[in-house]
């Protein structure tokens, strides 16, 4: 899986998701606890009216009635307002007023007295269990990850970085590097050129050897690290060959190809090594 | 007593002798497949100002002798006269031609 998947997978599970489903719980808390006569405010007038004129006939009736206190005197109107106003119970909490709690048939047949967290309820139920699922799947996934690293670790990294690299890379870079240092002129002598030429050719005879360890990562890894090496062992003899004759090589160049050579086998173990990691 | 049959590096261009291409025309050139199947040692002759052979040459030459009659019986049917310092890696040469082979059993 690419890097930048990896990473935006983690984000959405590790954080988008649970803060998602956190928030949707509390804002159907808030939505919960929100108070019932907020819902009746927002009926309309005309609705309003109607609620207040449909008990009408039940406060005609309760002013109609003597009473003993003296109330009877008050305009029915003002005790309609009254009746409106919240009044105190004995205990000194405030009641809803009757008219507060009146709900005309037409707001509770469209269903604006059920509290919109009834409606969202389902919804944030099923979101929090898919995010608590997803955050123990990531869990799950996390703990194989690591075990899966743990392996890499131990058994390829130590492989790779104890035997093959100390046993084959190494003594091939230094062989050749030192190659290049003592790459001989043309008006050196016949047997320092020659010295030299065997020198390559002992190289490139010690890394062939060394380069089979490479088969721990891959078995046909030695034998295309081989041909690059071949080339470079080529390139390097040629050189001698043509100190002999008198021509002048290039050293440049002859470093330039010699080395390229060398990298491009390098670069063969490099992406096998990265490919046995992903 | 007729010659011995004879491979005679001072007949081409050194003194380094480089590159597969090279071996595997010089093979095809003198009959080095018949040469092996006849019951005559060949001799094999490397001057003493050759600076050195490479492999990727020597494989190309020599490398299906090697596979086709094994180490022991390569060095009896070609006998190498050759500088000192080169006959080590000649044989290491010879060694790597059944390389791969080992490897893969």
């Amino acid at each position: 899986m690419p890097h930048g998947r990896c990473k935006a997978g983690n984000y959405l599970a590790n954080v988008l998701v649970p803060s998602l489903g956190v928030f949707v719980l509390v804002a159907c808390g808030y939505a919960a606890e929100a108070p019932a006569q907020s819902y009746e405010q927002k009926a309309t007038p005309q609705q309003t009216a109607q609620a207040v004129h449909s008990q009408a006939p039940l406060k005609q009736k309760q002013a109609s009635a003597p009473s003993t206190d003296g109330a009877a005197s008050v305009p029915s109107a003002s005790r309609q307002s009254k009746a409106s106003e919240p009044h105190v119970s004995a205990s000194g909490i405030p009641q809803p007023s009757a008219a507060s709690s009146i709900r005309s048939p037409a707001l509770q047949a469209e269903g604006y007295g059920d509290k919109i967290s009834d409606r969202l309820a389902p919804w944030a139920l099923a979101l929090s269990i898919a995010s608590i699922l997803l955050t123990l799947s990531n869990f799950i996934y996390g703990l194989r990850k690591d075990k899966r690293a743990r392996r890499a670790s131990i058994v390829d990294d130590f492989w790779f970085r104890k035997v093959v690299a100390p046993l084959s890379i190494e003594p091939l870079v230094e062989g050749v590097l030192d190659l290049l240092k003592d790459l001989p002129s043309v008006d050196q002598e016949d047997e320092i050129k020659k010295a030299w030429a065997q020198r390559v050719t002992q190289v490139f005879i010690a890394s062939s050897a060394h380069t089979s360890l490479l088969s721990f990562l891959d078995p046909a890894l030695p034998a295309a690290v081989a041909e690059k090496l071949t080339a470079c062992e080529d390139c390097l003899t040629d050189y001698a060959g043509k100190l002999s004759t008198g021509e002048g090589p290039d050293p440049e160049a002859t470093r330039q190809v010699a080395w390229s050579r060398l990298t491009e086998a390098l670069e063969l173990v490099r992406a096998k090594h990265l490919e046995n990691h992903q | 007593m007729p010659d011995k049959p004879t491979v005679d590096f001072s007949k081409i261009e050194g003194p380094v002798y480089t590159g597969r291409d090279r071996g595997e025309a010089l093979r095809t050139k003198w009959k080095l497949d018949e040469l092996e199947r006849g019951d005559e040692v060949v001799l094999v002759v490397i001057p003493d100002s050759t600076y050195t052979v490479s492999s990727s040459f020597f494989l190309g030459l020599f490398g299906p002798s090697v596979r086709s009659l094994g180490m022991d019986k390569f060095w009896k049917k070609f006998q190498f006269r050759a500088p000192s310092p080169l006959m080590p890696l000649l044989r290491a040469h010879a060694s790597r031609a059944l390389q791969g082979r080992q490897l893969l059993g």
